[in-house]
């Protein structure tokens, strides 16, 4: 890691003349809320005090002053850690105390739509839910909703490899790329080409990167117009197996659903839970009821009840592995009124055939408006003294049974797990497993946490699956990256050589700190 | 020297000549009792994945899979002799179909050797998932960063029928704004292709019946003609190499289009609009084509050099 070689206050004001004064800021609370993203291991951390934040936080207002920063950054030796809104869950933006972070918010323009050629040209601060709405005003969408678009950018989706909840339809962020501004470590602003066009894909190398070869700053994107239907359905299949069959039959048979959402027995309990409170889904529930309780309502008797069942991890999931094996699929279609109805259609040809109870409209219609409800209740089960964190992995149909069961029992020896399969692909799906977990003090609650991670990493690594399917490698996988990419990491070794010749940019992130 | 696996040819890098090694190229046929890196390594049925060995033709490939009832696509039956690596590596032509894509996205993991003999692989996933899709160095350029020993395919179920529907009677906006049209109903074409000046017409074909009745429809809701016919087995599909292609923003179809005599649009990558052409003699003009000069992209060919030297290509 690069040593700075200068007098730090000198530095700011040069940072000051190159953005402006009110473009810079050395503040404590400022460089404390920059000094980490949403990385549960930092919430960890940070319940034995506050960390301690970049030297400074930048919020450059357009490229050349960002290429500015990274030249003054790059001749004194700086880290950069580049910054959107915050939301990333692996640490990717995590500060480092002899740098400075680059905030991008501010470059958050819409350039330009081109409604023949369905493109945006938009710049990498923007909000992801400001930049939908915009461009639903002109009739048209991205088609990308991750969980987080509410405090997630445009940038942060690129650098991350976001998949949004209808990348069956629309695909990755990785899928919508066109072509990319982005500033390389030697501090100059280049320009890719389309995607598609021959040679070596510099859009494919620098999307995924987390700030490591180049900050992203603006993007040409593919558009879609505004589906004019929606059609929702739910369908309880027999098990996970066939929920999973059934998706990859609609996906190998050409269709484009929107949505296609399995929960295993666990999760599809809480999401009827939660559509029908004291429905059928209660009764069955037994002594996993309090486990349920408390992950609904983390306060008082709930917090208790959750700590004791989270307390014995494997007994608990012995439970849950008792528990009925019905699993809920969602499903919503969209597009044309044809179009969606016609895979409307497909779907419940192939649920009926596997003998997929329909539960009609409810559950899809359930889940759009509750979709970002769980997200947000992070902070409860940390304040209830549990810690909560997930997994996504992803690898192809034949592979991902073993891939399941490998990852859940790994987890399940230190924590309660539960998944839903939600991104999905002709040749493949990821599945998400969220975790919870507790210990008697901070202390054991990280042992624990880290012993979980170290367990699922180990565990997806022997499946040869992917470490990650859409929330970045930032520190939280990166030596188990290294060991997956092997000899492969020699590339990566060779872009930083000739686009951060410095090594300033979000050093450690991906790979390591050695690499 | 006789290869048969990327192991073998990691040994052979290593004790190799850089004079050898530049003229490296897997072989799909064999020439002296060997297959070298021709092979079909695993055929994932259930994951529609083939795992194959980077001389293999793609012609070999798709008669194989289509006896499980897969395929690579309509396009592929008849590029007998273009191999994988052909196809990936070095970036041979061959026409994308808006419903199936081009090559080059139905790949899922690649293996190969770098100059100095190690052998990378990428993970074998749906989706590229974490960090730079590092597999790229290995598509597109050759063997400037490495050699590509062998590639993971995504395949479709083989459509055994296509339904065929021609468009006339407008000009090329025109029957492209019908194709628009289609997409956004949420139909795909198996294939699509536009003529020039002297043949302006639009031909698709649908992997559903009922696909290319709403193609005729559109069409004549839209005022052009629209002629449906019969369907086409699907191993009756023939496809010629194109003399020359280029990737032009849809809206500047229009301008290429009056510039070629005899060639046509062949197709454009699923919704992104940037379409492949096929120029046939006498339309020399669309190698230099003025659109060039409308995208300001930098010129990343130093970075790659610099790429190269470290990474021991030259």
């Amino acid at each position: 890691m690069p040593t700075p070689r200068f007098d730090p206050r000198a530095f700011v004001e040069g940072l000051r003349a190159d953005v402006g004064e009110s473009n810079v800021s050395t503040t404590r609370p400022d460089r404390e809320a920059y000094s980490r993203d949403l990385w549960p291991r930092s919430l960890l951390d940070s319940l034995s005090g506050p960390a301690p934040g970049p030297m400074a936080v930048v919020w450059p207002t357009d490229e050349v002053r960002v290429s500015a920063v990274v030249r003054r950054c790059a001749s004194a030796g700086v880290p950069i850690v580049p910054f959107g809104a915050g939301s990333g869950v692996c640490g990717g933006a995590l500060a480092d105390p002899s740098g400075i972070v680059v905030d991008l918010k501010r470059l958050d323009r819409v350039l330009k739509v081109d409604p023949e050629a369905r493109t945006v040209e938009v710049q990498a601060g923007i909000n992801g839910e400001l930049f939908e709405r915009r461009l639903e005003r002109q009739g048209f969408t991205l088609g990308h909703f991750p969980s987080s678009i509410v405090c997630s950018t445009v940038g942060g989706w690129l650098a991350t490899r976001s998949a949004g909840q209808c990348s069956a339809r629309y695909g990755k962020i990785e899928d919508m790329v066109l072509d990319l501004s982005v500033v390389t470590g030697d501090g100059v602003l280049r320009r890719t080409e389309r995607t598609g066009s021959p040679g070596l894909d510099w859009n494919q190398l620098f999307v995924g990167s987390e700030g490591t070869l180049g900050l992203i700053t603006g993007a040409t994107l593919a558009l879609h117009p505004q589906p004019e239907t929606r059609c929702f359905r739910g369908y309880l299949c027999r098990s996970v197996e066939d929920g999973l069959d059934l998706i990859r039959r609609v996906l190998q048979d050409g269709h484009r659903p929107a949505v296609l959402r399995l929960y295993d027995p666990l999760d599809t309990m809480m999401a009827r839970q939660k559509a029908a409170p004291g429905g059928e889904t209660s009764a069955h529930a037994g002594p996993l009821k309090a486990l349920l309780q408390g992950l609904s309502s983390p306060e008082g008797m709930g917090a208790r009840a959750l700590r004791a069942a989270l307390s014995v991890p494997q007994v608990t999931n012995a439970l849950i592995a008792s528990l009925p094996r019905k699993s809920l699929l969602v499903t919503v279609t969209e597009g044309s009124a044809r179009e969606a109805t016609l895979t409307d259609e497909a779907i419940a040809r192939v649920a009926k055939d596997l003998q997929a109870q329909d539960l009609g409209e409810g559950p899809g219609r359930h889940w759009l408006a509750h979709r970002h409800d769980v997200s947000y209740k992070q902070s409860r089960l940390y304040r209830a003294g549990a810690f909560v964190d997930t997994f996504e992995v992803a690898t192809t149909w034949a592979r991902l049974p073993r891939l399941y069961e490998a990852v859940r029992g790994a987890l399940g020896l230190h924590t309660v797990v539960m998944a839903h399969f939600s991104h999905a692909y002709a040749a493949g799906c990821s599945i998400y497993f969220t975790f919870v977990g507790t210990g008697r003090d901070v202390p054991e609650m990280r042992a624990r946490y880290l012993a979980a991670w170290q367990a699922a990493l180990d565990a997806a690594l022997l499946c040869e699956a992917t470490l990650a399917h859409h929330h970045g490698v930032g520190l939280s996988r990166a030596t188990h990256l290294q060991k997956a990419h092997g000899p492969a990491v020699a590339y990566f070794q060779a872009l930083k050589r000739v686009l951060d010749p410095q090594g300033i940019l979000n050093p450690g992130k991906i790979y390591g700190a050695a690499v | 020297m006789r290869l048969v696996g990327t192991e073998a040819v990691a040994l052979w890098v290593r004790s190799g000549s850089p004079g050898a090694t530049a003229a490296w190229h897997p072989k799909p046929e064999d020439t002296d009792g060997a297959l070298p890196l021709g092979a079909l390594v695993d055929l994932d049925e259930n994951s529609g994945v083939a795992h194959v060995q980077s001389g293999i033709a793609l012609g070999r490939l798709e008669r194989f899979v289509r006896s499980r009832g897969l395929s690579l696509g309509p396009l592929s039956a008849d590029l007998c002799r273009t191999t994988v690596y052909d196809a990936l590596a070095v970036g041979s032509t061959i026409r994308p179909s808006p419903r199936f894509g081009d090559l080059r996205s139905t790949v899922l993991a690649v293996t190969g050797v770098l100059h100095d003999g190690r052998v990378v692989r990428t993970e074998v996933a749906p989706r590229r998932a974490t960090g730079s899709d590092l597999g790229r160095f290995l598509l597109g350029c050759g063997h400037r960063f490495g050699y590509l020993t062998e590639v993971y395919l995504r395949l479709s179920p083989l459509a055994n029928h296509l339904f065929p529907v021609t468009v006339t009677g407008g000009p090329p906006s025109a029957l492209l704004g019908v194709y628009s049209q289609l997409e956004d109903l949420g139909v795909r074409a198996a294939t699509m292709t536009v003529g020039g000046s002297r043949d302006p017409s639009m031909h698709l074909t649908f992997v559903h019946e009922a696909e290319r009745d709403l193609g005729a429809e559109v069409s004549r809701a839209a005022g052009v003609e629209a002629t449906v016919g019969i369907s086409l087995g699907t191993d009756r599909c023939s496809v010629d190499r194109p003399i020359a292609e280029a990737l032009v923003p849809k809206p500047m179809i229009d301008a290429v289009l009056s510039r070629l005599k005899n060639g046509r649009v062949v197709g454009h990558v699923a919704d992104r609009w940037i379409v492949f052409f096929e120029a046939a003699e006498g339309d020399a003009a669309v190698r230099e084509p003025a659109w060039a000069a409308s995208t300001e992209a930098s010129d990343f060919s130093q970075l790659e050099a610099q790429l190269e030297v470290i990474l021991g290509g030259r």
